[in-house]
């Protein structure tokens, strides 16, 4: 393939590219200070939603003793077996 | 096995002499539009700056044809995608904030 001269780099008014490394430069270290903002508040809310889950956990233990017993008692009246 | 390193070999030797020639014309052309501004044209930069408040100031910004006016809107968009750029490579994710503990990615059903 014969190569065709290519064109002259056009000119960029500096002011364009000034903005576009400053908007770049700035997300950058916007995005990292916001991150670490976010996370540290989330270390507290961490702690806080552990606790929910803490008793989620128990609540959920107590209702699930309560549906086995009832579970084995149905089980037993159809098996007709009686319970101690 | 001696055949797959020579097809190899061969194959990257080839890749590389494609493409040296055309990264370097890219590279120099890159290099010219979108690198930075260099200490000189900051000055410029400045009087462009001074020149859109004065056009503020004076009204003049009303003179403007519309195609000027959108080839404006057009470039204020790109350089705010550009912060949105910027603000992905700092979060270090595309999407959202990926906090450790306070994301939960999988399809809940």
């Amino acid at each position: 393939m014969p190569a065709t001269p290519l064109p002259a780099a056009r000119q960029i008014s500096p002011l364009i590219r000034f903005a576009r490394w400053t908007a770049l430069l700035s997300g950058v270290v916007y995005g990292v200070t916001r991150y670490n903002y976010l996370a540290k508040r989330e270390v507290g809310i961490q702690k806080h939603e552990n606790e929910i889950r803490e008793q989620y956990k128990k609540k959920k233990a107590v209702q699930d003793e309560i549906n086995m017993k009832a579970e084995m008692e149905a089980l037993g009246k159809e098996a007709g077996v009686v319970p101690k | 096995m001696a055949k797959v390193v020579a097809y190899f070999t061969r194959r990257t030797n080839q890749l590389v002499q494609f493409s040296g020639p055309r990264l370097a014309t890219a590279w120099k052309y890159s290099k010219a539009e979108l690198g930075p501004p260099s200490l000189k044209d900051l000055g410029e930069v400045q009087n462009s700056i001074s020149s859109i408040v004065t056009s503020y100031k004076t009204g003049a910004y009303r003179k403007l044809t519309v195609r000027e006016a959108w080839l404006n809107t057009l470039v204020t968009a790109e350089v705010f995608c550009w912060f949105i750029a910027g603000e992905c490579i700092g979060k270090g994710s595309i999407i959202g904030y990926n906090i450790p503990g306070a994301v939960n990615w999988d399809m809940h059903f």
